[in-house]
């Protein structure tokens, strides 16, 4: 059964074929049973119940030694990502104003907006009948597929044939802290875990000095969703992701205090390896030595993390291409740090921006002032990471996601029942558009259609899961075999209902 | 007997694959079980490969295998699934030994195992028996097991412990040290190390009852409390922010010293649990008793502009169920929201049956709390506090309950409106009025907040700059309101509506004097509402006028205002903020609202001061103020229905002495209240009887789609009954779970209590009791200790503690062996003591005790302690944390301030709660980050200063500095090895540089620092 649930094609069920990951009859242990690796014992499952899937029994074996939580473990199937790089747009950006051209939403600009819109809707702040509102720039053809962008993206617009476009994602939730939970938990409520906290346990990370799952906010600014967004919920926290800051210390308690020199942090690792040894002799618990394990990779990690995030060693061109602004944990600094971490093997890594919330309800949140400042802000690092990744080989294996919450209406937002002074729109769950890039995603292309005015969609929805299971098939993963024993569930990334990899993004 | 073994033959036979092996296993079956046994044999079976299609979630085919009778019910095939006696006709049999893949089941999956099959067989031909899952069953009286070694145990937990180590030929391991044991004990009763001088006094007392002395010694710490209280915060998901976008703060920790005091006090776990779900219920409730209920209103609260307040409202409710029946059962009911549970035998309506429960209570995503209970900061004033709120309760109910009882009995005719406005224009002008009078009187807005005569004029001229822009606005460009008969008398209101209006309303003169008017807002689906509200609204002012036939108006003087329900009332006689004061000598009467959501038609009666006489050719005119909105969007009345009454009893001197008194008593106590500074602590509070909400099935959880009738609070059927007598309500439900045959409350109480002391519970997985959670190690111990606690001890919680603390289980050494390894790795059998790593809280506790910073202090607000800067930023906040100074700053963990977007970092790392949702069992990692934390945090460098500081001051030598650090960080003396290696380390730091004080200082410090970062200082 579990092959006609999924939609698959030839070509995907060939790649599931290539198994290399080594499956476990029936083994699990429940909460807490994956790091007993080292203490020599596997908790048989006394219930089976947990085994979701009638299809198949066989489980992929997360279990790892205790004293390298995060190793790298081989995924389900060969994979065509081996690390991904989201840059969420807190705050959703107007899909009308960059990708979706709708010349008869234009149209009707300044028009009252049809009573069908309307009912049974619900909206954040949109009350009575609102105008229609046109697309505030224009828009025109580019690259070689011929693909619609607004003039906002002149820098990304170079970059146009490696993007391929999904035109109709689908949210549930209008309200910001949900929406981006739901994107990056796969849940609308706190406390589930986060996209690269599954991955960072499902794959581990190839630098066992860097954490394997790296946050960078713009301005050091959280996202409406807080630090709940790169939780790891009921996995360990071992799968958290670290926020990394290009300003201060890259690592929350990287650096020596003051008086500590490297040195002499090397005599102090040593006497409390020293006694450490002693006290594992004395007792015999196996988490000592995972313990010196731990402080010896600390040791190394204040180095390679500090070296990492170092931009300034960068050539100058570099620098440049990027639009690199000493001394600010801009989105630039953001992006160049973002390859140099991918480089360095770092699985999962996290940019947020924001202040794309274009309400028109003051001039930072309006479509005509701050959007613009937003563009400026991504359009030209974006795309240098692009380019970059792609000019250092390094754009097939990895996945570039870019998008937000949810998209925005094409009324032009009444709040309180009034036109407002700037120009905004209100949040639309509907239907809105992100992209994406590299790591096995097809280039150029557009998938999903929404109707003339932008609002609903009319071919092909994806929904969050569905984007969360083609992410997860990307990295090696049936995302319903990725999965953690909790509450007598399997609880997974793309939670219970049905979700579709979808097969017509893969390259 | 030899029928027996021929009937095990044929079913051999028709198994087919695997003969020899199978007649073998199959012999073997018959001959040394009596019976199969469903829950150890068959439901595994069940629930490995049949129920995800055939279970709680999906019925596929019309087969499902949670419930008997399901399971021997037709499928979609018209064959009986299982026919009890006779498994040639059960159509399981038929299917799991089919040949053709299409028929066969599993569907598209592995062949059950030859033995599987036989098991079902035998079991079909038994009978096919069911039973339920033994958590679901009540704990059963056990004896005592007999042992080999019968002077090892010290109480009589210990043998059913040495029993199951003598049947795997383990022995238990010697008793661990005295310091071990303190430390160990310190830790797991109160959360602190021992002190030097504690750990001195224990080691130099003989007697032989010194250890159990120790043990009642921290039972009896204040501290003790504190320790227990983090758990539970835990469990509670205590935050002192309310989550989601904004996240503000929420006062709410005077619960967390409740809950400090009620571990102290000893409370029962029966007492403790039930005044936490419903002391606002309990006869005589207390102050105190309604502060435990803030429990429940620990949920997230999403304060970001344009949420819908009944959505939230309801995940609210649902994590109450989810976080009632995980605390108290171990139960994962947050899976029968959207379906009937996957593996346990619990409906879909079940779920919302309980949820029942829970649905009536008053609070509704409100951002302010509502309802919050007025908590004196002052001690002292809480008896006078408790004895005023209760006379206003009181006055409260008898004044609503008067009004709707004269509103009910008198008759009333309907007063069509005639004409109508909503009007944006004159409420912005009297808004922008009132503003610029108030700044002309310095007048703060808003006492809770204070401000500088700059920051008020900066309010002032912001305010009235934005009031100026909306006025022109409003001016230039009217809203399209508008407002339609509706075919009842009243009129409705749709189209493009504003948050400041006026509402007028003129209506047809009335024919008869006038003694009473009831302003109504009808819902427009009385059949939906019950369950599934409407928007809401909130109409500040109402005023009544007489419009005469040449147009003169004259205003109409109210006696009084009666609502329909208290929170009306409630927000009538409270002191209006006083920029709304201002308006009240314009408009001095009272509103009505339905904030946020109307359920059912709400009125307002307003009784003049005199009978109205209406002349010929004059109308009657209500002109209604709405100021605020609810949630960022217009909450004016939706629809508007108007009567009149002409009756005498609203007039008579009875209903003047029934009600005159009582709501001036009523201001006069609300006055009284609000003298007192105190603190508004959100708690639990129960509607009235005629306006509780309906509970109705939810379709697959969707909120906005409910099925099937009204339900009634209930409990599901695999439980013991509530009684058929008691009141369907949240008292009811908390004292049902320690009603004598609840078969799980006692289990998982003294589960969790195993898990703190040893590391692991009895049942693994505290947070699933269910058939999908794992077997206990020791069944008949946890029936014992269960209604051992709940019988002997009647629920005290220190009584059992002492005894799982004194027990020879617990007093063994944690060394191990590679033999015990190899034998017991995980150490669920016990054979040696436990040793845990320290809690998040413990690590920091233990670094302010050891260095002599720690401030003892027990209780109050939250504390901020260092924290990097740029944790706490987010978009729309721009709250700072600013590190406190002074004993602030050592405060134990658990009063580190919890925001729940941005929690303090170092907890977080060593695997703190997200304090989001309940937690019911951490996960203990070691990593990377933890080694930073305690190397690097300045915390631990500034409790690494001081304990340097406390090892120079002693006038003594490297030595005997190196023993006192030693016995302050580890509670221990340090063996010749440790004491060689820390002396040549602080040889060699004070050596790297040149001599002189400040380098002794550094190397002490670094030397502090190696302790608190050595695994026997961070683990106990």
């Amino acid at each position: 059964m579990s092959h006609k649930d999924i939609d698959i094609n030839p070509a995907l069920a060939q790649l599931q074929a290539q198994t290399r990951r080594h499956f476990l009859q029936g083994c699990a242990g429940g909460l807490g049973a994956m790091f007993m690796g080292s203490v020599g014992g596997l908790t048989p499952l006394t219930s089976q119940a947990a085994a979701h899937e009638a299809g198949e029994e066989a489980r992929l074996d997360f279990r790892r030694d205790a004293a390298r939580p995060l190793s790298p473990l081989p995924p389900q199937f060969a994979p065509k990502a081996r690390r991904v790089i989201f840059l969420h747009m807190a705050g959703a950006p107007s899909q009308l104003e960059l990708f979706e051209h709708k010349p008869v939403l234009t149209r009707f600009d300044g028009t009252d907006c049809p009573q069908s819109y309307l009912a049974g809707k619900r909206f954040a702040f949109i009350s009575g009948v609102p105008k229609l509102l046109g697309a505030q720039y224009p828009f025109h053809q580019a690259g070689s597929h011929g693909q619609w962008i607004s003039d906002r993206l002149p820098h990304l617009e170079r970059q146009i044939d490696e993007l391929c476009f999904v035109r109709s994602m689908h949210t549930d939730q209008f309200n910001h802290a949900p929406a981006q939970l739901l994107v990056q938990t796969g849940n609308a409520r706190m406390g589930y875990a986060s996209f690269g906290s599954w991955v960072t346990y499902g794959l581990g990370t190839e630098n066992q000095n860097l954490p394997g799952f790296i946050v960078l906010l713009s301005g050091g600014k959280s996202p409406d969703g807080g630090k709940q967004l790169w939780g790891s919920g009921y996995l360990p926290s071992v799968y958290q992701g670290v926020q990394c800051r290009s300003q201060g210390e890259p690592v929350l308690y990287l650096h020596n205090p003051p008086g500590v020199s490297r040195p002499l942090r090397r005599q102090m690792l040593d006497a409390i390896g020293a006694i450490n040894q002693q006290t594992y002799a004395g007792f015999g618990n196996p988490e000592t030595l995972t313990r010196v394990a731990q402080y010896e990779m600390a040791f190394r990690m204040q180095l390679d993390a500090s070296d990492a995030m170092d931009i300034h060693t960068e050539p100058a061109s570099v620098q440049a291409r990027y639009g690199v602004e000493t001394g600010k944990s801009s989105f630039a600094n953001n992006c160049l740090v973002a390859r140099r971490l991918a480089e360095r093997g770092v699985r999962f890594i996290q940019l947020y921006h924001w202040g794309w919330d274009s309400h028109g309800s003051s001039e930072n949140e309006a479509l005509n002032i701050g959007f613009k400042k937003r563009c400026l802000e991504v359009d030209q690092p974006m795309a240098a990471l692009l380019a970059d990744l792609k000019e250092r080989g390094m754009l097939d294996d990895t996945l570039i996601v870019w998008g937000g919450e949810f998209g925005r209406t094409p009324m032009r937002e009444n709040r309180d029942g009034q036109q407002m002074k700037y120009v905004g729109r209100d949040h639309n769950p509907g239907a809105y558009t992100m992209w994406l890039a590299g790591g096995g995603i097809r280039r150029g292309m557009s998938y999903g259609e929404t109707d003339e005015m932008g609002y609903e969609i009319v071919r092909d929805p994806v929904e969050i899961r569905d984007l969360h299971a083609t992410m997860l098939y990307l990295l090696g993963f049936d995302h319903r075999k990725l999965n953690y024993p909790y509450q007598g569930l399997e609880q997974k990334l793309t939670s219970v209902k049905p979700a579709r990899v979808i097969a017509e993004l893969l390259a | 007997m030899a029928s027996g073994r021929s009937l095990a033959w044929v079913a051999a036979v028709l198994v087919g694959a695997g003969l020899l092996a199978t007649v073998h296993f199959a012999h073997h079956q018959r001959t040394t079980l009596a019976a199969v046994d469903f829950s150890r044999d068959i439901r595994p079976i069940f629930n490995q490969y049949c129920v995800s299609c055939h279970g709680g979630v999906r019925q596929r085919n019309n087969v499902s295998f949670i419930y008997r009778e399901e399971a021997l019910g037709k499928g979609s095939s018209g064959r009986a699934t299982i026919v009890p006696g006779s498994p040639e006709t059960s159509e399981l049999i038929a299917r799991v030994t089919a040949t053709d893949p299409e028929v066969r089941m599993p569907y598209h999956a592995p062949a059950l195992q030859p033995q599987q099959i036989v098991l079902l067989r035998q079991w079909i031909r038994e009978g096919a028996q069911w039973s339920d899952h033994w958590a679901f069953v009540p704990p059963r009286e056990q004896a005592l097991p007999s042992v080999g070694h019968a002077q090892w145990p010290r109480q009589p937990m210990d043998r059913f412990i040495l029993s199951a180590l003598e049947q795997r030929s383990l022995q238990p391991a010697v008793e661990a040290t005295r310091a071990q044991l303190l430390r160990r004990a310190s830790f797991d009763l109160t959360g602190l190390p021992p002190t030097a001088q504690e750990l001195a006094e224990f080691l130099a007392d003989t007697a032989p009852d010194a250890y159990e002395r120790q043990v009642d010694r921290l039972l009896a710490s204040p501290h003790y409390g504190e320790r227990w209280a983090a758990l539970w915060m835990d469990l509670a998901r205590y935050a002192d922010s309310r989550g989601y976008e904004a996240d503000h703060d929420r006062v709410v920790w005077p619960w967390r010293d409740w809950v400090i005091n009620a571990f102290n006090r000893n409370l029962s776990y029966e007492q403790f649990v039930t005044t936490q779900l419903a002391g606002d219920l309990l006869p005589n409730a207390s102050l105190d008793d309604r502060i435990a209920t803030t429990f429940q209103r620990l949920t997230p609260v999403n304060d970001e502009g344009g949420t819908d307040d009944e959505e939230f409202r309801l995940v609210a409710v649902m994590d109450r169920v989810a976080t009632t029946w995980s605390v108290l059962n171990g139960l994962t009911m947050n899976c029968v929201q959207c379906h009937s549970h996957p593996y346990d035998p619990i409906r879909h309506a079940e779920y919302y049956k309980f949820l029942g429960f829970y649905n009536t209570s008053r609070d509704a995503d409100l951002s302010d709390d509502y309802p919050t209970l007025s908590v004196p900061k002052d001690h002292s004033q809480r008896g006078a506090v408790a004895a005023l709120a209760a006379r206003r309760a009181q006055l409260l109910h008898d004044v609503v309950s008067a009004g709707r009882a004269l509103q009910a009995r008198a008759q009333w005719s309907a007063l069509p409106v005639e004409r109508g406005t909503m009007q944006e224009v004159p409420a912005l002008e009297r808004n922008l009025r009132i503003y610029e009078q108030a700044r002309q009187q310095r007048l703060n807005p808003d006492p809770d907040l204070k401000r500088t005569p700059r920051q008020l004029e900066k309010f002032y001229s912001s305010s009235i700059k934005g009031w100026r822009a909306d006025l022109q606005r409003a001016r230039e460009q009217a809203l399209s309101v508008a407002l339609v008969r509706d075919g009842a008398g009243g009129v409705q209101v749709s189209g493009t509506i504003p948050v400041l209006s006026e509402f007028q309303v003129q209506t047809v003169a009335p024919t008869k004097i006038v003694t009473a008017l009831r302003v109504e807002s009808p819902v427009l689906n009385p059949a939906l509402a019950g369950h599934t509200p409407e928007d809401g609204f909130i109409v500040d002012r109402i005023s009544v006028w007489i419009v005469q036939a040449d147009g003169r108006e004259e205003r109409v003087a109210i006696r009084y205002f009666l609502p329909d329900a208290e929170d009306n009332l409630l927000a009538a006689v409270r002191s209006p903020y006083p920029l709304s004061e201002a308006r009240d000598a314009e408009l001095d009467s009272s509103g009505f609202a339905a904030n946020s959501k109307l359920f059912r038609s709400r009125w307002v009666v307003a009784v003049p001061a005199r009978v109205l006489n209406v002349p010929a050719g004059a109308h009657l005119k209500l002109l209604l103020l709405h100021t605020t909105g609810i949630d960022s969007r217009p909450a004016p009345l939706r629809r508007i229905h108007l009567y009149a009454s002409a009756d005498p009893i609203w007039q008579s001197p009875a209903t003047e002495q029934q009600l005159a008194a009582r709501l001036g008593e009523l201001v006069g106590v609300q006055r009284q209240l609000e003298q007192v500074p105190s603190i508004a602590l959100p708690v639990m509070a129960e509607q009235s009887d005629f306006e509780q909400r309906q509970s109705l099935e939810f379709e697959r959880g969707n909120f906005l789609s409910k099925v099937g009738p009204p339900l009634q609070p209930d409990v599901p059927a695999i439980f013991p009954k509530i009684p058929a007598d008691a009141p369907r309500n949240r008292l009811t439900m908390a004292q049902w779970f320690f009603s004598r045959d609840q078969p799980l409350t006692a289990r998982v109480a003294v589960n969790r209590y195993w898990e703190q002391l040893f590391g692991t519970g009895l049942v693994e997985t505290l947070e699933d009791f269910g058939s999908a959670g794992q077997a206990p190690s020791h069944p008949q111990l946890l029936d014992w200790l269960a209604l051992h606690f709940q019988r002997d001890l009647h629920w005290d919680m220190k009584a059992l503690l002492r005894e799982l603390a004194t027990s020879a289980t617990y007093r063994q050494s944690a060394r191990t062996t590679p033999a015990i390894a190899a034998q017991d790795p995980r150490n669920r059998w016990l054979s040696h003591g436990p040793q845990q790593r320290l809690s998040a809280e413990m690590v920091r506790d233990q670094a302010l005790v050891a260095s002599g910073l720690y401030s003892p202090e027990i209780g109050g607000p939250p504390v901020k302690p260092p924290q990097p800067a740029g944790v706490w930023m987010s978009v729309y906040d721009d709250r700072v944390w600013e590190d406190a100074k002074g004993p602030e700053r050592y405060r134990r963990a658990i009063y580190t301030y919890l925001r729940r977007t941005a929690l303090y970092p170092s907890f977080v790392t060593f695997d703190g709660a997200d304090h989001i949702v309940s937690l019911p069992r951490r996960t203990v990692t070691n990593t990377p980050l933890q080694a930073l934390v305690t190397l690097n945090d300045p915390v631990y460098q500034e409790a690494s200063e001081a304990l340097a500081r406390r090892m120079l001051a002693l006038d003594q030598s490297l030595s005997a500095r190196l023993d006192y650090a030693a016995r302050c960080v580890l509670s221990r003396e340090l063996s010749a090895d440790e004491h060689k290696t820390l002396t040549n380390f602080v040889l060699k730091a004070r050596h790297a540089s040149a001599a002189g004080s400040a380098n002794e200082r550094a190397a002490y410090t670094a030397l502090a620092s190696v302790l608190f970062n050595l695994d026997a200082a961070l683990t106990r």
